[in-house]
């Protein structure tokens, strides 16, 4: 059985990548991903006994991730805000990308949680909609429709800065 | 899976994103420096769980009398707690009761022994676990056999009171649950508490933001303070101090505060199978001192992480005499109010 320091030697960096990846901030990220390991090494017994007790560790980051403080969220969506004004008028193809890309981050910060949880398991982990309805908790109908509609506010978003960039 | 264009921009974006994060060296030691530490704020969720239990005997009766707090269990007896031992735990968020302190109360002051948390325990009919999940075992497999919330968490209490029973060689009587959340409640109810220290201090992972001297604390200050394990000189022995410092901070204000907000705030984050109303006798009872069992080896099994093995005879000679020895002093706190790091 693999050992919790073994186990997080191993994982914890693309584990604090992954809640970075959820939580749009790197700090909030390592206080939740801290607090789920000392609670997984808590329970490690029963969690390497699992067959992917990666996977369950990443649903409790998930879920201390949704549940966290209301007051924590409300950065999220002044960061990303100073983002976007912090983009510069493109100079070139590569530096217009990168503004896309910025541009684009900022835009998935201000997603709802659970949109942007789903967003982030699809298009970075990868996941399938019945494994992201494991770690969400609902059923894989639902989340189609939180990807659904995070990809409608996230392209409307892509066309208005293509159109804005258009137009500079 | 295929991606269009904006699916792409957003794979990219989101894995810049997850470029920023911290470095995982830096958490890792952290971590491991975690596991060798009582857990945040741990002891004075013990010392406000030993401020509620008198506040509890003492004071709740006569304000709340003919109105019944709080409870599960068997409401309608009248709890005589003199020379019973009590089974007090505090539990974070995730049902751990990372507070467990037997509570003995005798005619010549309150005595409470605690438990580590990170102490490996028999647990009946779940084999070797840490102190404390003792209650959230207990209370997970009577919600397996169907019982619902209130009844589930008595049977959670009752596993953990013959748990620690067993590990103490003491019969438990009563039991007192108390979600340590409410510890900012507290503060706030008795209108914040004095403490000095000796440095200003700052850190943004407990949110601590101190200066030198002596300060009145709120309640979410009070938190921070005894939550803080960063840019401290001595780290754990730091908060430990910090710990006992709010402690006796919240005990002097409570001896000249207006009582009834505090009692308000405790009725609500507490769940015992006392009738509280029944304390009344125990007046003006206040002498407190404060124990914790000796725990043996430090252990890091690779199945339970790090903990304590404890020995039974150790344990039980220990309770026998901290119970036992009434009146006399030893391991009691020693009065007036220090500056702390």
């Amino acid at each position: 059985m693999l050992s919790f320091d073994a186990f997080a030697a191993d994982r914890l960096a693309r584990l604090l990548r992954f809640a970075t990846a959820l939580t749009c901030d790197p700090h909030l990220a390592q206080d939740i991903v801290q607090e789920v390991m000392i609670r997984a090494q808590s329970r490690w017994s029963r969690i390497s006994a699992l067959d992917a007790p990666d996977h369950y560790v990443k649903r409790m980051i998930t879920n201390e991730y949704l549940s966290w403080r209301r007051r924590r969220a409300a950065r999220d969506i002044v960061s990303a805000h100073s983002t976007l004004e912090a983009i510069g008028p493109p100079v070139g193809d590569p530096a217009h990308q990168h503004a896309e890309r910025e541009a684009m981050r900022a835009r998935i910060a201000t997603l709802p949680r659970k949109q942007r949880a789903a967003i982030v398991l699809r298009y970075y982990e990868d996941n399938t909609d019945d494994e992201i309805a494991k770690v969400l908790g609902c059923s894989a109908g639902t989340v189609r429709s939180h990807i659904s509609r995070a990809l409608g506010t996230l392209r409307a978003g892509a066309s208005d800065f293509a159109v804005t960039e258009a137009y500079r | 899976m295929t991606l269009d264009k904006t699916e792409s921009l957003i794979r990219d974006a989101i894995t810049d994103q997850a470029a920023r994060a911290v470095d995982a060296d830096t958490v890792l030691r952290e971590l491991r420096k975690s596991s060798r530490r009582t857990r945040p704020a741990v002891l004075v969720f013990a010392a406000a769980a030993v401020v509620i239990a008198v506040v509890s005997a003492v004071v709740i009766p006569g304000l709340v009398r003919g109105e019944r707090p709080a409870q599960v269990g068997t409401p309608d007896t009248v709890t005589k707690i003199v020379d019973q031992t009590i089974l007090v735990m505090g539990m974070d968020r995730f049902a751990h009761t990372d507070v467990v302190m037997l509570v003995r109360l005798t005619a010549a002051g309150l005595t409470a022994i605690s438990v580590p948390r990170d102490a490996f325990v028999e647990i009946p009919g779940h084999g070797k676990g840490k102190a404390n999940s003792a209650y959230e075992r207990g209370r997970l497999a009577a919600e397996q056999r169907g019982l619902d919330g209130p009844a589930a968490m008595k049977a959670g209490a009752e596993t953990a009171m013959a748990t620690f029973g067993s590990l103490t060689g003491v019969p438990i009587d009563h039991y007192a649950v108390i979600d340590m959340s409410a510890i900012a409640s507290l503060v706030d109810a008795v209108g914040g508490v004095e403490v000095c220290l000796n440095a200003a201090t700052k850190d943004p992972t407990s949110g601590a933001n101190f200066t030198a001297g002596s300060q009145t604390l709120a309640g979410a200050q009070a938190l921070a303070f005894v939550r803080q394990r960063h840019h401290l000189p001595n780290g754990d022995l730091d908060r430990v101090k910090r710990q006992q410092a709010l402690f006796k901070a919240l005990a002097t204000k409570l001896g000249s505060s207006d009582l009834r907000p505090f009692v308000g705030a405790v009725r609500d984050h507490v769940v015992t199978d006392m009738d509280l109303v029944g304390l009344a006798e125990l007046g003006s009872k206040r002498a407190v001192r404060t124990g914790m069992v000796p725990v043996g080896a430090e252990v890091n099994s690779p199945s339970a992480g790090f903990g304590f093995e404890m020995s039974a005879e150790k344990v039980h000679s220990y309770v026998t005499e901290m119970f036992g020895s009434g009146e006399q002093g030893g391991g009691g706190d020693t009065p007036g109010p220090a500056c702390v790091d």
